[in-house]
């Protein structure tokens, strides 16, 4: 590349990170320690984990040989070809979600595998793992809030994704880092806090590491993808006008199937198999 | 069987797998019973036969086909916070069929079974490595959602707080009347324990049946014969709000300051039987 096409790559760099209000920063997971490595116990910890899954089909959760295995399956509706039936998920939370600041998951995209449909315009989506990371509200403080309802919380989220209809190789899925507002009391309805950020691309049956890390007295979060440098999720201040009414920190899995008739080829389905290796946190977060 | 009612603390869980995405069922009849299910047709489970719900919280759960069975497995810890109350957790196999099943059987063999309780809080830990339940009629409360349906359930009780060389399985069946609109609390208003015993490791099959021209359930373990539960005619007044039927396995987990208790419990599922009109080609 010569001197003035490394100088325009340069500021088309510049110009994105302007646009998207992206900016890498140097990665950040020297202050992390070991929150769960699988090799404490022959199961899950229940002072460590909290797991649950929504409706659906085949599904795991389970600690064997030093890792734990995590799959998730659902079909979808077969009643039209237009949009999804919504969000499904196989998760594991952490105990206690308001200790975790910080937090880098090693994974492991054993298999996936989703189906679309012809006559419907809507994508089915496959999380083979998330990492959310749930910790402020908008609301202002004294705003009456039911327990549980996530009205005005922000999720940031590391997802490792694919399409049904990539175009991408089999077994390549999509790591993104964003920022959400959940706009009704069980989050079926979002908004985004600036764009998604890709992060990278990541093979299945090949270990990569995610990261995301909340800095409060920066308004941000940082998202990570293996040694790579952070990008930040940035949020207004009043983002955080008190803590989330519903925090959470956890590791899922999740299906977005879209309806497919079946005389257009339904149900679609989607399926996701994974190794979650060492779970290391900020060190105030570890559970002896 | 005992007509006297008797409340039961299902701590929100037992009956929590019921959910409304069923047709109204039809009028039942004494139809002749085929296989619904023998995991043989596809690898994994289909959308159009079933469906699974999680309640509660498991740490460990699983669920899949491996060699024309279906394997469950749920397993949970309890908390350590305190000596009083419990905590339980349930994976239910619902049946999705496109008219009414007013009978089921389901061939069962508990695989693995784990109880661990505490002595300064006991007679709360325990397994149930089987529910087979059957969704009927309602008696006509005017609330919304599941208030005042009625179904037969067929409960596999496991050992409590330990198991041991001696332990066996006992069965009980129930006539569940709903008592809110999610039914996550209910009465048994008919009952009948000690239908049998089973030694842990030996297969099994559980069948309930609605008979509603009688107005009674019949319910049996393996070739024994039917037990009846026999209810109040007047109560059948339409048909369930939220027809079901469901397969589930459940654990309870007794609160211990002394560590945690554990319950753990995998099961395989062979064949599900049920009335013919109600299976899905």
């Amino acid at each position: 590349m010569n001197t003035t096409l490394t100088r325009y790559g340069t500021l088309m760099l510049l110009a994105a990170i302007l646009v998207l209000g992206v900016r890498p920063v140097a990665a950040n997971a020297d202050g992390l320690a070991t929150y769960e490595d699988w090799t404490t116990a022959a199961t899950i910890r229940s002072d460590r984990w909290v797991g649950s899954s929504d409706l659906g089909h085949e599904r795991l959760r389970e600690v064997r040989g030093g890792k734990l295995l995590m799959r998730y399956r659902r079909e979808g509706a077969t009643l039209s070809d237009v949009g999804a039936t919504g969000f499904f998920s196989n998760r594991l939370n952490f105990r206690n979600p308001l200790r975790v600041d910080e937090m880098e998951v090693e994974l492991n995209v054993r298999d996936v595998s989703l189906t679309g449909c012809p006559a419907n315009a809507t994508a089915s989506i496959t999380r083979a793992a998330t990492v959310d990371l749930n910790r402020i509200s908008d609301l202002a403080p004294g705003t009456p809030s039911a327990p549980g309802d996530l009205t005005g919380d922000h999720i940031a989220r590391v997802e490792v994704r694919r399409l049904s209809d990539s175009t991408d190789p089999a077994g390549l899925l999509t790591v993104r880092a964003l920022l959400f507002r959940c706009e009704n009391p069980g989050c079926a309805s979002t908004m985004l806090v600036g764009a998604p950020v890709v992060l990278g691309q990541v093979r299945t049956h090949r270990w990569f590491r995610v990261r995301l890390i909340w800095d409060p007295n920066g308004n941000e979060f940082r998202a990570g993808l293996d040694d790579d440098p952070d990008v930040t999720l940035p949020y207004p201040p009043e983002a955080n006008a008190r803590p989330a009414n519903n925090p959470l920190a956890a590791i899922r899995l999740q299906h977005l199937p879209a309806n497919c008739t079946v005389a257009s080829g339904g149900p679609t389905a989607g399926d996701a198999a994974i190794e979650v290796g060492t779970v290391r946190t900020n060190a105030s977060a570890i559970i002896p | 069987m005992n007509p006297s009612a008797k409340r039961l603390a299902w701590t929100g869980l037992v009956v929590a797998g019921f959910v409304s995405l069923w047709p109204s069922p039809a009028p039942a009849g004494h139809e002749a019973v085929g296989v619904y299910e023998d995991w043989r047709g596809s690898s994994t489970l289909r959308s159009d036969r079933w469906l699974v719900r999680e309640d509660g919280q498991n740490e460990e759960i699983a669920l899949g086909i491996q060699g024309h069975r279906l394997t469950m497995r749920n397993r949970r810890e309890g908390a350590t916070a305190s000596d009083a109350g419990s905590v339980g957790g349930v994976q239910a196999l619902l049946a999705r069929n496109l008219s009414n099943i007013d009978r089921m059987e389901a061939d069962l063999r508990v695989r693995n079974l784990e109880v661990s309780g505490c002595a300064a809080n006991p007679g709360q830990t325990l397994v149930r490595p089987a529910l087979l339940a059957v969704s009927a009629f309602n008696d006509g409360t005017s609330d919304a959602g599941q208030t005042g349906d009625h179904a037969i359930q067929v409960q596999v009780n496991g050992p409590i707080d330990t198991v041991d060389a001696a332990s066996v399985l006992t069965v009980q069946a129930n006539v569940v009347r709903c008592l809110n609109a999610a039914c996550t609390i209910g009465s048994s208003p008919v009952f009948a324990l000690g239908i049998a015993t089973l030694p842990i490791s030996k297969p099994f099959t559980l069948r309930a049946a609605w008979d509603r021209p009688n107005h009674r359930f019949l319910v049996g373990v393996n070739a024994d014969p039917d037990v009846e539960l026999a209810y109040d005619a007047a109560l059948d007044t339409a048909n369930a709000r939220v027809p079901f039927a469901s397969v589930r396995t459940a654990v309870v987990t007794a609160n211990c300051t002394a560590g945690h208790t554990t319950a753990d419990v995998e099961v395989e599922v062979g064949e599900v039987r049920t009335n013919v009109s109600a299976i899905v080609p």
